[in-house]
């Protein structure tokens, strides 16, 4: 388990990459940019998920 | 084998057989954020990407999608909250040891081996999705879904390495499945609704007051294409509310819900039909019409996602494939062990992935996937009527509960002629009426079976006396 200061930087990584997942989509169909960097930012937000996310997000009960 | 991974196995093995044949003590029951969390995770999977295009071929409209997905996931919803969770809290039984109670052993081990085999199908549908992601991605030749034998070597060799590396997961490390998971479900909804937000431009929706117009025209058409039944409201009605019906009204879900401190927590699966069957079954119709639009006549879920997302898409198909087809061999696996207890689980599980192999070869078997769900949902529907009868009804009737159970596990006659009635006049009624979707006799079904089993168990307490040994629970 992190301790509480790089869970708190991996937590934030988690929620940009988040961010970087969802937001894009709305500024491509604005066509503040372009699809192709719509696509970019997706596989970037994918990395920051999946690199971060895995040191905490866990499954707290077993049902 | 190391021995840390035997103690692990045998922990989890452990930790899923708990409370199997006794209710769940009032010290274990969880609360609603944890129902939350499980059942959101539980609806959003592989098949979404499979699901939402079926509609878009099957020449639904806009206002039929919007509105039966709408309805029929308030109905499922619904069902979970006053069928399956009050149940399941009254109780706080599985509905494997529930039914055992009821008709014996030799039924369940028929309902057990359904269930396996329903779960392998599944575990198929979802390699045949990730094998098509995958070729993608290397550029191999990828066969359309609607075709029913394999294209060549090269996709069977790949969904055999597929489900050769599945089946080793699902025997040896069902906890690190479950972890990937629930690492992987707060990113994939994201991924579903974002393709189908940047897709919409494509379609020529540039506003959100386009959207509708478009919706029309070019997403939900209500023209099928060549070779698809048309759908319309009722198809896509029952099929939201009735996908999942072994889970509500055929009661598989009381597994979960004997642990809900209350049995309104049935509420929570509001969740997971309206992000996996609402939204993602939308976003994914979205992607179908754009691939259809680029001049892909028949387009596999790597290629909807590809189109929408790129290859963050594409990853998001591998992972929704993966991530439900492990636990769901594993699920497969324990199934089948129930019938054959002496025979090692994994022996089993190793025989059901390639069972699951053979299958996923033929990658036509996707495009069936509503038929399957719908056969599985009849199946199912008849379970649940019984044991709701049991639980509710029958003492009111002053009729005998658990009949096998007060006779050392003998099989209860009027579960198996119930199942054999319902399922078989559901039948001749599809035929008879020439319904073309089977999901419309799901509910017809699950009343028909209560009728019968009301009737049967009346005729036999006629005959015989109630047995008076008291209920142990």
């Amino acid at each position: 388990m992190a301790n509480y200061p790089i869970k708190i930087i991996l937590k934030t990584l988690s929620y940009l990459g988040l961010l970087f997942t969802a937001v894009p989509a709305f500024l491509s169909f604005h066509g503040l940019i372009t699809f192709k960097q719509y696509e970019i930012f997706m596989i970037i937000g994918a990395f920051m998920w999946f690199l971060s996310a895995p040191f905490w997000v866990t499954k707290k009960d077993k049902i | 084998m190391s021995d840390n991974t035997a103690t692990s196995i045998s922990d989890q093995l452990d930790a899923i057989n708990d409370y199997e044949r006794e209710p769940v003590p009032a010290s274990k029951v969880k609360g609603f954020k944890d129902f939350l969390a499980l059942v959101a995770s539980e609806h959003i999977a592989g098949t979404e990407f499979v699901i939402g295009p079926l509609f878009v071929l099957h020449g639904a409209t806009a206002s039929d999608v919007i509105l039966g997905l709408l309805v029929g996931n308030i109905l499922a919803t619904l069902s979970w909250t006053l069928i399956c969770a009050p149940l399941a809290v009254k109780t706080r039984l599985t509905l494997f040891y529930q039914l055992e109670r009821i008709s014996g052993y030799k039924l369940v081990s028929i309902f057990n081996g359904i269930s396996g085999i329903q779960a392998c199908v599944f575990a198929a549908f979802m390699a045949v999705v990730s094998a098509g992601a995958i070729s993608l991605v290397l550029g191999l030749e990828t066969p359309s879904f609607s075709q029913m034998l394999p294209s060549g070597i090269t996709w069977v060799v790949l969904v055999t390495v597929l489900v050769a590396l599945i089946t080793v997961i699902a025997i040896q490390g069902i906890d690190l499945v479950s972890k990937f998971a629930t690492i992987s479900t707060p990113w994939m909804p994201w991924v579903f609704l974002a393709s189908g937000i940047a897709t919409l431009p494509q379609l020529g929706v540039h506003s959100f007051s386009d959207f509708w117009t478009v919706a029309n025209t070019t997403i939900w058409t209500g023209t099928p294409v060549e070779g698809m039944s048309k759908y319309n409201f009722w198809h896509i009605m029952f099929f939201a509310w009735l996908c999942n019906t072994a889970m509500h009204i055929g009661l598989a879900d009381t597994f979960i819900y004997r642990y809900a401190k209350k049995s309104y927590y049935g509420i929570a699966s509001f969740g997971g039909m309206f992000i996996g069957h609402f939204m993602a079954w939308i976003a994914s119709g979205i992607l179908c019409a754009a691939a259809l639009q680029a001049g892909i006549s028949d387009p596999t879920p790597g290629q909807v996602a590809g189109i929408g997302a790129g290859i963050a898409g594409i990853i998001c198909v591998v992972i929704a494939g993966w991530t439900t087809a492990n636990p769901t061999l594993y699920r497969a696996g324990l199934a089948i062990q129930g019938i054959f207890p002496s025979t090692k689980r994994w022996k089993i599980t190793a025989w059901l992935g390639v069972a699951a192999a053979l299958m996923a070869s033929f990658p036509g078997i996707v495009s069936k996937l509503d038929n399957l769900l719908a056969w599985f949902a009849l199946i199912a529907a008849p379970v649940g009527a019984i044991v709701v009868l049991e639980v509710y009804v029958f003492k009111k009737l002053n009729l005998e509960t658990d009949y096998s159970h007060h006779r050392n596990g003998k099989m209860n006659w009027a579960v198996a002629a119930t199942w054999i009635i319902s399922v078989t006049l559901c039948y001749l009624i599809y035929l008879g009426l020439e319904l073309d979707f089977f999901f419309f006799m799901a509910i017809p079904g699950w009343f028909i079976a209560a009728i019968v089993y009301l009737f049967l168990c009346k005729l036999r307490q006629m005959k015989q006396p109630k047995n008076i040994i008291k209920d142990s629970l």
